[in-house]
């Protein structure tokens, strides 16, 4: 008898094992979920780049050379702000920056790598600046307008149809192009992200700012596989920092002892 | 220089410098070049302003946290030398380089610090953490300090292998 009970302890015991173990698993629904999304999966760039940091192919050179030289289409209010801008910034003393980088620049002329990785909930672009991309797909909508704040990447929310990657974006405060053009707050950004073929990703970018633009402002970008390079190496601003600032100047610091 | 250019080449984001498209013009040797052998200091101004036009005020990032301007990108000098140390450091590697000082009879030896990217875009450029060794020999071709000190961004380099970080397909 006390061997029956024994029995039927351990059974109970294996049970609740095995059902707190099946509750850590991905459900069935969500592995279905998963079957349904692409294989973005490994390590993207914008542009070839060698040792220098820069394309070593003309061609290559010409294609980013082109994408820093974008300026969006501004009203003639925002252009003459920009202009000013620009004109003031020319005879600052340098400064260092921090590390931070955002949107939408960085997916317009991005000189990073990154991981791409693709959940049923959320699609992560992982760059190697030590910054991430978090696009959500759970049906979540953007927070309320009292709870939004602005931040370098912005808020990201989008849904799958078919194989493409619809992004709805707001709320960011980074640069709208390497020429360190900006864009309101109002600006709000819609992607349709999707793989041409097992080597290359295509981002269709519109946007949209009825306070800065004169028009909507369209882009298309092409991010292509890394051939030789299985991990991410993330980039650090702190490490090993050679170029100090002396009397308003970038200099070139000896080796450290 | 235009207030647009001057900006250009001052672009400084987080991680980001201002590059030439000169940097990218194919190498072209100098007479100088020609006419010094190995062990001395090869001055070979290139005035790639003419020879590239437009695209030189062109400003091209790369993984830097500094302005580009502290190096002159009108100029390419060609060093030969012994490596002392490859820093294999962020935000930028650097090459220590050990070069016989022109004309100097005794030997004397000047060590130049030679700024490269990233250690994740050298890998990317095909190079590893030992591409370099102390005592190595290499030719490497820089964009000089302005200032004249001894030092300047890399643009290509050769050792006995040949080209240092070829760039895979």
């Amino acid at each position: 008898m006390n061997n029956l009970r024994g029995f039927r302890l351990a059974a109970l015991l294996m049970l609740i094992s095995v059902s707190s173990v099946s509750a850590e698993l991905n459900s069935a629904q969500r592995v279905r979920a998963f079957s349904k999304l692409p294989n973005w999966s490994g390590l993207w760039e914008q542009f070839e780049t060698g040792a220098t940091g820069a394309p070593d192919d003309p061609a290559e050179l010409k294609r980013m050379v082109e994408s820093f030289r974008l300026h969006p289409p501004y009203n003639a209010e925002w252009e003459a702000k920009s202009q000013a801008l620009k004109a003031a910034r020319a005879n600052k003393p340098d400064k260092p920056f921090g590390c931070i980088v955002g949107f939408p620049a960085m997916m317009i002329g991005s000189p990073y790598i990154f991981e791409a990785m693709v959940t049923p909930e959320e699609t992560a672009l992982i760059f190697s600046g030590r910054s991430t991309r978090h696009i959500y797909t759970d049906g979540r909508a953007h927070p309320p307008p009292d709870e939004i704040f602005a931040t370098p990447w912005g808020d990201s929310v989008g849904h799958w149809e078919g194989q493409t990657l619809v992004v709805d974006t707001v709320a960011t405060n980074w640069y709208a192009t390497w020429d360190r053009e900006t864009l309101s707050e109002q600006a709000r950004f819609t992607e349709r992200i999707r793989m041409l073929d097992k080597n290359t990703l295509e981002d269709q970018i519109t946007v949209e700012d009825p306070i800065a633009l004169s028009r909507p402002w369209k882009l298309t970008r092409q991010y292509h596989r890394v051939p030789n390079m299985n991990r991410l190496y993330d980039e650090v601003c702190e490490e090993n920092d050679r170029n100090p600032v002396v009397n308003g100047k970038f200099t070139l610091a000896p080796p450290k002892p | 220089m235009t207030n647009r250019s001057r900006w250009l080449v001052a672009i400084r984001f987080s991680a980001l410098v201002a590059l030439p498209a000169t940097m990218m013009a194919p190498e072209i040797p100098t007479a100088a070049q020609a006419r010094y052998g190995t062990g001395k200091r090869i001055v070979a101004v290139a005035w790639r302003m003419l020879l590239t036009g437009a695209v030189l005020t062109l400003a091209l990032p790369v993984f830097a946290h500094h302005s580009f301007g502290i190096f002159d990108r009108n100029k390419r000098t060609t060093l030969v030398g012994t490596v002392k140390e490859l820093q294999w450091t962020n935000p930028h590697c650097f090459i220590q380089l050990l070069v016989a000082r022109e004309g100097d009879a005794q030997g004397t030896q000047d060590e130049w610090s030679i700024e490269m990217a990233s250690p994740g875009q050298l890998v990317r450029g095909g190079w590893k953490p030992r591409t370099l060794k102390p005592g190595d020999k290499i030719t490497v071709v820089i964009f000089p300090m302005r200032d004249g000190s001894k030092g300047g961004y890399f643009v290509s380099g050769t050792g006995s292998n040949g080209k240092l970080g070829a760039t895979p397909r």
